[in-house]
This record gives structure tokens, C-alpha cells and sequence, in this order.
């Protein structure tokens, strides 16, 4: 994959040096450095209010940094829109009036400096059928899949997409994925913001969490779970209580429904010799890692002090 | 530049496709126009001058159709395109940085000739005659004059919050009109002075002493020069501004 290699082999997609954005008092992005080399697919993780918007917008050169540097394929986010290396899907945003989707993805084309021809964006976008619509009179779907076929109406290098499946239906979203795929294998490098954190678990190649307007954990998703530190046990295991099981060592959690029990461990080795030595023989093991979404959420509660994983242990015994 | 045409292009594919446009452009001028002039005697003048009352409205209801064609369009598209997104979108673009208010402003100047024509060709049909250079230098006046309302109309878009941008609009379309003459010969007194600070009164009234040959106050074109000047300044502050509120 060679395609969408800019400013020469080995550099960067983007790069953030010591980013910070205030809003008066409030940091909403704190010195946040980070890089995304060519050609992942990067999910851009955080809860409500973390400062993906922002980091966002900066990236896009929509906001500038109040200290720092950003540098997308070498440039500054401004230039490097202008040379036709980003196409960019927003957060939010309706569709003008009076035009139809294929007049409104014409001018798109042509606003690009390298553009694919319109018919090519329709196909790419899964819009072929709707081309002929008002653009304005679309479903919400419909309109989500729209506005990615604006951010691939060139032949951009970094595709940023900002909760790009916020109000889809599992259909829409399943079709928008396939398309994001196929964008990945023509070696694009794509950077996605999400909620919904399964996707960011099946399509990327790196996960990026930020909280608080810092980073937080930058790596694949199996690095991001290993961050976590927690596996998940489950076995069964008759006649068993909570007493029995509560004093293990490394248990964060642990429930138990009729004879299942399910544990969540800091060390599942640990935890799971010392329920042999303890003298139990469970049946049924799994031991699996946490999903993405436990583990994103066991990180930014770690980080968000020290009480809130504690009260978790609490509330396990 | 290959991409402010192809904005420009769809901008007025746009606004000739909207119905609301061509209500304020075509449709609206016109039926006034043929209601008011229509109804008075051909032979009957504006009072204390020599100018037929249907070359009034002729002149009048031309310049009102400009006011809508550049005003209304433009204030409300951009309000809601800024809502919308649409503005940001752009942004993210190779269009140069201005590239969506020309392509406003190139949109609002040409839809104003029809609006400026259609009542020009109705007031002929009508019986109002002068000769090609008189119809000439009035089009171009009043054509030219209408850029103080393309101004208006971008500083209101931008300036306005966007749930007032339309009573903000129908106040200055409206009451701009009244006190500028564009629906009677205001005939001196206070009206007419508070009138003549207006940039609607001065298009008309230079497009009317264009017409009749009378003396042309400098006081006038440098009213409308000032609010021409002064609404683009506003529309360029605030322009930016809209900028960097993101």
C-alpha cells in the first residue's frame, strides 16, 4: 500500500506536540501528544466532554490550539486541507436545499484537488440509489451516508470521520462500515471519534483514549485491554457463596448467579490457582479478556481517581 | 477560482429552484407593482413633479425587487447554513477562505437582474416609454445600488442569531421599503426625511433623477456609497466572526 503515502515513507498522518486548548479557565484539550502513522484505521476514544470535538477541530485547523503543534502529512492542518490530503465528516450537520445528492457531491468533487468521479463517490458511499434525491428530504441514515460521501468525494489521505454513525440504524451502520473498510484497504488512514465502542473494538488497528482533555492510552485494542489489567473468569461451580470466593486475591468483582460465578480479576493466573488451591474444582472455564467498552471504561474510571475502581472492590464484597 | 464558480453555479441553480426566492423576487415586486401602478390613470403625476405615477412605481417596485433578491435570500440562507454545518463543511475544503461569500454575493447580483427586468418589462407593456439609454442607466443604477442590500443581507446572516434572522429581515425589507418610497411617494414632510438616510430611498430616487434628468445630489450617492461601505464592513466583521466561533 503505497497510495496514500504523503511527505514521504514513514512520516506521520498527524501528529499532535503539546496541544492544549482553553476556553477561559477550562482546558478542554491539555497537552496532548500523540501520532498516528499512515494507513491505520485510529478509533478516537473519550467520554462525554473529554475533548475529542476539540482535538477534532483543531486537527481539521477548524480551531486553533492555544499551545502546541499539530502537523498533518508535515503541513499544518490548514494547508494540508487545502492541498486535498484530509476529507472530513462532522459531528453534525444537515444537507443545503434545493439540490440533489449528486449536484450537492459535484460541487463536492470539485471543491477537491484530486477528485474521483462522482459516480465512483455514489458507489464507494452506498448512495447510488438515492443520487437522484433532494438532499434535503433524506432519512437520518441516508443523510449520514450522504455527508461520508462528502468526506470521500476526493482522494484524500486521512479520512476523519466524528461519530460518523451517530443515529443510524444496524443496517445503515453495517453498510457505512463495509465502506469505511473498503477506504481502509486502499491504504487510507482513517481516524474515527465513537460511542459505540464494538466498532472501534472490530475495525481499528489502534485506539486512542483521551480523558480530561489528556491522553490516556494509545495503542491496539489488545494493548488498551491489557492497560485495563482485567480478565474476566467464569466457571460453575454448585453450592458455591460469595464468602467462599470473596478473600480471593486480585478479584475486583464477582457475581454469582445459581451455581455460574463470574469474576473480574486484575490477574486471572493469580486469581483462578488459588481457587484450585482453595480446593474447588469449577467447570465451564472461560477465561477471556474484558471487551473494549469494560475495558475503556475500567481506564477512565481509574483515572478519574482513585475512588472509583475502590468502590467498585467495595461494592464486590 | 474553479471551485467559487462551481459554487456560484449551484448557488443560483439554488435560488432559482427555491420558491421562496422567486416569490420575493419575481412574483411579489411584480403583483404589486401591477396593482399599484395598474390602478392609476396613465396620465396621472406624482404630486409637485413632472413624473408619471406608473414611472414611479416603475422605478420603485424594480428597486424593491432588488431589496428581496439581495436581502431576504442571502440573510436567511446563511443563517441556516451556518446552523446547519454547511459552513464548516466548506471549510474543510480546498475553497479558498472567502470562496462561500463570493459566491453569496455573485449569486445575490445576478438573481437581481431578473428582478430588476421582470418589472421593467411589465412597466413597459404597460405604456411607460423612454428611450434605451434612460432604461439603461436606471437598470444599472438600481442594479448596482442593490449591493448595499447584498451587504445588509450577509451582516444579517452572520450577525443575527439565527431564530430573529427572519423578523430581523421582513423588518428591514419592509420597513426599509416604506420609508424609502417603494410603495408610495412619500411627498416630503418627516417621512421623507427620515426616508432619505436610507439606502433604499437613495437607489430610487438616483435611479428616478436618472430617468426624469434631473440634478443628481451628491448627498444621495454618498448615502448610499456610506451604507454600501458600512453594511460590507459589518458583513466582513462579522463574517469573521462566524469564523472563529467555529
Amino acid at each position: 500500500m503505497t497510495t496514500g503515502v504523503r511527505g514521504g515513507p514513514g512520516s506521520a498522518a498527524v501528529t499532535f506536540e503539546n496541544v492544549s486548548k482553553h476556553y477561559g479557565q477550562v482546558k478542554a484539550v491539555n497537552e496532548l501528544s500523540l501520532e498516528i502513522p499512515q494507513g491505520r484505521a485510529v478509533a478516537f476514544l473519550g467520554p462525554n466532554g473529554a475533548g475529542k470535538s476539540t482535538s477534532i477541530d483543531m486537527l481539521l485547523g477548524l480551531r486553533k490550539p492555544s499551545s502546541g503543534t499539530i502537523r498533518v502529512f508535515g503541513k499544518g492542518p490548514h494547508d494540508a486541507i487545502t492541498a486535498g490530503h484530509v476529507g472530513a465528516m462532522l459531528q453534525s450537520g444537515g444537507l443545503i436545499s434545493d439540490v440533489t445528492v449528486r449536484e450537492l457531491l459535484t460541487l463536492m468533487t470539485k471543491l477537491h484537488p484530486r477528485p474521483l468521479p462522482v459516480d465512483e463517490v455514489l458507489k464507494r458511499a452506498n448512495i447510488a440509489d438515492i443520487a437522484e434525491r433532494k438532499a434535503d428530504k433524506l432519512s437520518g441514515g441516508q443523510t449520514q451516508r450522504v455527508r461520508f460521501a462528502i468526506a470521500i468525494a476526493g482522494d484524500s489521505d486521512l479520512i476523519v470521520l466524528d461519530e460518523p454513525t451517530t443515529g443510524m440504524d444496524v443496517e445503515n451502520r453495517q453498510i457505512f462500515w463495509q465502506a469505511m473498510k473498503a477506504q481502509a484497504e486502499r491504504g487510507k488512514t482513517i481516524l474515527f471519534a465513537t460511542h459505540y465502542l464494538e466498532e472501534a473494538d472490530q475495525i481499528a488497528d489502534q485506539v486512542i483514549v483521551i480523558n480530561k482533555g489528556r491522553l490516556l492510552a494509545n495503542g491496539t485494542v489488545a494493548d488498551i485491554k491489557a492497560q485495563a489489567g482485567f480478565q474476566k473468569i467464569s466457571f460453575r461451580l454448585p453450592g458455591v457463596t460469595r464468602d467462599h470466593l470473596v478473600m480471593l486475591p486480585n478479584v475486583v468483582s464477582l457475581e454469582i448467579i445459581s451455581d455460574r460465578v463470574q469474576i473480574q480479576t486484575s490477574d486471572s493466573d493469580k486469581t483462578f490457582y488459588s481457587i484450585l488451591d482453595a480446593g474447588y474444582r469449577p467447570e465451564d472455564i472461560e477465561i477471556t479478556a474484558l471487551g473494549l467498552e469494560q475495558a475503556f471504561v475500567a481506564i477512565t474510571q481509574q483515572d478519574n481517581g482513585a475512588d472509583a475502581p475502590a468502590a467498585v472492590v467495595e461494592d464486590a464484597r | 477560482m474553479t471551485g467559487v464558480i462551481a459554487l456560484t453555479r449551484l448557488e443560483i441553480l439554488r435560488a432559482l429552484r427555491n420558491r421562496r426566492v422567486m416569490f420575493f423576487t419575481i412574483l411579489y415586486p411584480t403583483v404589486l407593482f401591477l396593482l399599484t401602478a395598474g390602478t392609476a390613470p396613465a396620465s396621472k403625476m406624482v404630486d409637485g413633479t413632472h413624473l408619471s405615477l406608473r414611472t414611479y412605481f416603475l422605478i420603485a417596485y424594480a428597486s424593491f425587487g432588488a431589496l428581496g433578491a439581495a436581502l431576504t435570500t442571502n440573510a436567511q440562507k446563511i443563517a441556516t447554513e451556518r446552523k446547519e454545518g454547511w459552513i464548516r463543511q466548506l471549510r474543510l475544503t480546498a475553497l479558498p477562505g472567502n470562496g462561500y461569500v463570493i459566491s453569496k454575493i455573485a449569486s445575490a447580483t445576478l438573481i437581481t437582474i431578473p428582478a430588476i427586468a421582470i418589472v421593467f418589462i411589465v412597466g413597459g407593456s404597460m405604456g411607460v416609454h423612454l428611450s434605451a439609454a434612460k432604461w439603461l442607466a436606471a437598470f444599472l443604477v438600481l442594479w448596482a445600488g442593490a449591493l448595499a442590500f447584498t451587504a445588509l443581507g450577509i451582516a444579517i446572516g452572520y450577525g443575527v442569531p439565527q431564530d430573529s434572522v427572519q423578523i430581523v429581515t421582513i423588518l428591514v425589507y419592509v420597513g426599509g421599503s416604506f420609508l424609502g418610497g417603494q410603495f408610495f411617494p412619500l411627498g416630503g414632510g418627516a417621512l421623507e426625511n427620515v426616508g432619505k438616510a436610507l439606502p433604499t430611498y437613495q437607489v430610487r430616487q438616483l435611479a428616478q433623477d436618472v430617468i426624469t434628468g434631473a440634478h443628481v445630489p451628491s448627498s444621495g450617492i454618498a448615502i448610499l456609497i456610506a451604507w454600501t461601505v458600512g453594511a460590507s464592513v459589518l458583513a466582513a466583521r462579522m463574517y469573521r466572526r462566524g469564523v472563529d466561533a467555529g
